[in-house]
């Protein structure tokens, strides 16, 4: 898993790096914001347009056009809004010209603001005045008339006065409409002239006169400031602000339209290159799909065919096992055909010794009774018939009489009967020998197998010695019996382990060999039997091999194999160990330990074991 | 005579007075009607109007929006100055928070641009609300209920810009249509004939030279003492006295102040930045003699407070669409004058 991740690393670095080139190739490419330039644009106009109507507000105003300054102030929050929104665009633009520009345009509205506040000012004064300026003089030529009525002497120079104050306010009022430098100086003169006139024409006169010349001072100078304010308005460059602004905007614009440009061929020129990658990725992906797609499909046919060759063989493995296993009751037949051969062949020889002499004996005894006792019976038999008969002679009854004397007196020389007494004692000695061999015999392989019985294991050496005599014939034979403890087991079962062994070891020896048989105890609960030979030893390439079924040193046809494996089978079933030492040349010792009480009972019944049932 | 008829003639001309101008509707009027319309987020209004009435506004929790803008006094402070925290005497007197978002700059001297500005700086002012806005947002923000109403309205909730949002909406509403609106609509009869020629001297008098305009004035500076030195004749020159040399440091700006509104003005004493003139007409003679620079009959001065008196409104919480919870004007009355009596 983990070498998985870190072989995925390496392509997952790779196609961050190519996304990201592409990426920042793409940020480069698109960093000229359109519709930014087309807000930036409209602002501008915008701004433009709001100023171009304040002008024409500012005149209309100053001309009285406009009723109220309403309009004057309604494009402050415009001005506001839009300056905001070009700080906002402009803000994050570097070109060094851009900042300066739009600080331009900011101090020009800032100044202009300023001066039009001055304007409305101004104007709302001199508009007081000029409203007032008739007023004033009505109310100067009323007080005039009235004191001219009250002292006609000095009506003379109050008319003149009267009319020096209307001619005044025609030149404002004139003045006012067409305003020019001159005028305002001879103007300021006359005005000036009427202040001392003041003096000698009476409080409520002069009071008069001298609120009038207040407000026609003022309609002089506000409209001369105002005139300035309205040129300052008029002349503040709003516009030219804005333009240039618009023209910085416009160069940086470009400039990074023409850097985007490079970066968007770069763009495509990286783009096909990365298509082209893409492409052969494609193309690698699809081949190694097919690959993947035909290897799949092999490893799906070979997955069949192995299914197919696993069934198969697993057909083959079953019926080799069958055959195994037939080969195997075939072998385990042999074995009992050799074992009941043997068998055979040492119970024809133990009951043909007995046999033999029974034979002699029962001959004997046939001569003997065929001479002398038929010639002696048939004399007597003559005697008494003749004894019998009255016409016979005496002689010849005497003679027949000395005839059977002669007869029974070779049978006292010759003790016929105490012979063929002896002969029948003989005959009956062989035939219970015979018997007892069949006893032995059937005491070997009793017919209830698997029975439990305790039993000492050198009664059991003793039956299978007896069996084994004919395989022994000639080779020396000790025993070293020390007491042992009668052991749970079957004892068909453990004759057949000595029967095995011994006949192994007499085959191992020559004519003269030695075979030694120990019992004793190893300890309180388990006895040791040895079967000891100095015949040839195993060699040790074949002592591993020994207990292994079908294992035969023999040639085909000889033995099974099977003998020492069934050992170990029913050893190992008794609860018992076997062992064995060779030496090649000196001799093999087999050490079979069993268990005083095996407990293995219930195991001893219900597993079969290849029996040799010499007696089915 | 023919000269001045001739000239008279020409001034009214260039004046563009119509001398028949009776016709209320008249677009050419200097005064015109409020908007029947205005356009503002009904819940802005209802959230800035809980926050006109709240103390936290304030550092130590004791005045509020509504402590100095009386709604029973035509939303302007009844006191000649108004009082900030601790006691503390503000320079001038608060002028009318009604119809303020129709005055082109905000304060007497001008010196916030706009409501939001000036509510900004309201707040930070020691002699005011003396908050830190970090205190107040975070006061404000503890209260579930306003909290949970920023969250609704603003999407980063309680901040200072959407606090001064809400209280800028909320003061942009409060517009008050008056009688004379609708004799400007052309209601002839929604002013009495005294009343109407109250309007005709108030014009005549040349009154209108600077109150004009949708709110009668709140549309241009204009020096205090125009045909006089107010200040000196008064015997006091203070900072505030100043105006907007105060912002600028231009002698031409010395005494320059805010033409104020006159919308409400029968309920607005006293008047003046400073609170000087206690009644109408006392401040009507005041303008006469140092804006005007003129004197009028008692008559025609008496029909000009007549005319004064159509410019009070009522506050019509339909055209700000404004919730039933927007505060009462007599229990924020009742407030302000708890928070004015334990001020002084």
């Amino acid at each position: 898993m983990s070498t998985r991740i870190t072989r995925l690393v390496p392509s997952a670095v790779a196609a961050v790096v190519l996304i990201g080139v592409l990426a920042a190739l793409y940020a480069k490419s698109s960093g000229v914001d359109v519709e930014k330039r087309s807000r930036v644009d409209g602002y501008l106009r915008q701004l433009k347009q709001v100023d171009a109507e304040w002008n024409v507000d500012v005149l209309k105003s100053r001309m009285g056009i406009n009723a109220n300054y309403d309009p004057l102030v309604s494009p402050l929050p415009k001005l506001r809004t839009l300056r905001a929104k070009l700080a906002h665009e402009l803000g994050g633009v570097t070109d060094p010209e851009i900042a300066p520009a739009l600080a331009a345009v900011g101090a020009t509205i800032d100044h202009k603001t300023d001066l039009i506040e001055r304007f409305k000012s101004e104007n709302a004064i001199l508009r007081n005045s000029l409203r007032y300026a008739p007023t004033a003089v009505s109310e100067l030529d009323a007080r005039i008339d009235a004191a001219t009525r009250a002292d006609p002497a000095r009506a003379s120079l109050l008319n003149a006065l009267k009319n020096r104050a209307d001619e005044t306010l025609t030149g404002i009022l004139r003045y006012n409409l067409f305003p020019d430098r001159s005028t305002a100086a001879t103007l300021a003169t006359e005005v000036a002239m009427l202040v001392p006139l003041a003096a000698g024409v009476g409080d409520d006169v002069g009071d008069s006169l001298t609120n009038f010349v207040r407000h026609a001072h003022v309609i002089l100078t506000q409209r001369e400031v105002g005139d300035a304010v309205l040129g300052n308005i008029l002349a503040a460059p709003i516009d030219a602000d804005a333009d240039r602004l618009g023209n910085a905007f416009d160069r940086d614009f470009t400039l990074s339209l023409e850097k985007s440009n490079r970066y968007r061929h770069l763009l495509l020129a990286y783009a096909s290159l990365l298509l082209a990658l893409l492409a052969y990725v494609g193309y690698r992906l699809v081949r190694s799909f097919r690959v993947i797609a035909r290897v799949n499909h092999e490893l799906k046919d070979a997955n069949e065919s192995l299914e197919r060759r696993v069934h198969q063989r697993t057909e083959e493995l079953s019926r080799a096992l069958d055959d195994l296993k037939e080969s195997e009751s075939q072998l385990v037949q042999n074995e009992k055909m050799a074992s009941l051969g043997q068998m055979v062949a040492g119970v024809a020889h133990e009951i043909n010794t007995p046999l033999a002499y029974v034979r002699s004996s029962l001959e004997t005894v046939q001569t003997h009774f065929d001479g002398f006792v038929r010639e002696f019976v048939g004399a007597m038999t003559r005697l008494v018939d003749l004894m019998r008969s009255p016409e016979t002679p005496d002689t010849e009854i005497s003679d027949q009489f000395e005839t059977a004397v002669a007869i029974r007196d070779r049978l006292d020389e010759i003790p016929v009967a105490d012979e063929i007494a002896s002969l029948l004692k003989d005959g009956v000695h062989g035939v219970d020998e015979i018997s007892g061999i069949v006893v032995n015999l059937k005491d070997f392989s009793r017919r209830d197998r698997s029975q439990m019985s305790r039993c000492a294991i050198e009664d059991c050496l003793a039956s299978t010695l007896q069996i084994a005599k004919p395989v022994l014939a000639g080779r020396h034979l000790r025993r070293l019996f020390a007491p042992t403890t009668p052991i749970q087991c079957a004892p068909s079962r453990i004759n057949q382990i000595f029967l095995n062994l011994i006949t192994n070891a007499a085959q191992a020896t020559g004519e003269e060999g030695l075979i030694t048989l120990v019992t004793r105890m190893a300890d309180a609960h388990h006895v040791v039997v040895e079967v000891m030979d100095n015949g040839s030893g195993i060699p040790d390439d074949v002592l591993p091999k020994i207990f292994d079924p079908f294992f035969t040193t023999k040639s085909v046809g000889e033995g099974t194999g099977l003998g020492l494996s069934i050992v170990y089978k029913i050893v190992e079933q008794h609860g018992g160990s076997i062992r064995v030492h060779s030496r090649p040349g000196v001799g093999t010792k087999f050490t079979v330990v069993f268990p005083v009480d095996s407990g293995e009972s219930a195991a001893l019944d219900s597993q079969p074991v290849p029996e040799i049932d010499i007696a089915a | 005579m023919t000269f001045r008829q001739l000239a008279a003639l020409a001034v009214g001309i260039a004046l563009g007075v119509c001398a028949g101008a009776a016709a209320a509707a008249n677009a050419d009027e200097p005064l015109r009607p409020l908007p029947e319309r205005l356009g503002l987020d009904h819940r802005k209004v209802e959230l800035g109007s809980l926050l006109f009435v709240d103390k936290r506004l304030s550092a130590d929790g004791t005045i509020a929006c509504s402590s100095c803008h009386d709604f029973a006094n035509g939303g302007a402070d009844p006191r000649p100055r108004s009082i900030g925290i601790h006691g503390a005497a503000s320079a001038v007197n608060a002028p009318s928070v009604f119809n303020s978002g129709l005055n082109f700059r905000e304060l007497w001297n001008g010196s916030a641009p706009s409501l939001e500005a000036f509510v900004t700086g309201v707040v930070q002012n020691p002699k005011v609300f003396g908050s830190k806005w970090s205190d107040v947002v975070l006061k404000i923000s503890r209260d579930p209920g306003l909290d949970a109403r920023f969250a609704a309205l603003y999407g980063d909730g309680v901040t200072r810009d959407n606090i001064v949002d809400a209280l800028a909406t909320y003061a942009r509403s409060l517009v008050t249509p008056s009688r004379f609106d609708r004799y400007l609509r052309g209601d002839t009869r929604a002013i009495t004939t005294e009343e109407a020629q109250g309007y005709e001297r108030f014009k005549s008098y040349g009154c209108i030279a600077c109150h004009q305009g949708v709110n009668v004035g709140g549309n241009m500076y204009q020096k205090f003492g125009v045909m006089g030195d107010y200040f000196r004749d008064h015997g006091h020159d203070t900072p505030a006295d100043q105006g907007r040399y105060a912002v600028t440091g231009r002698d031409s700006d010395r005494h320059v102040f805010k033409v104020p509104s006159l919308r409400n003005v029968a309920l607005t004493a006293p008047y003046f930045h400073d609170g000087s003139a206690p009644t109408l007409e006392a401040a009507v003679g005041v303008m006469f003699r140092y804006q005007l620079g003129r004197t009028a009959p008692p008559a025609d001065r008496a029909l000009i407070v007549q005319f004064l008196k159509t410019l009070t409104g009522e506050r019509q919480p339909e055209l700000a669409k404004a919730v039933p919870q927007a505060p009462a004007p007599s229990a924020v009355a009742s407030a302000a004058e708890a928070a004015g009596r334990s001020a002084q």
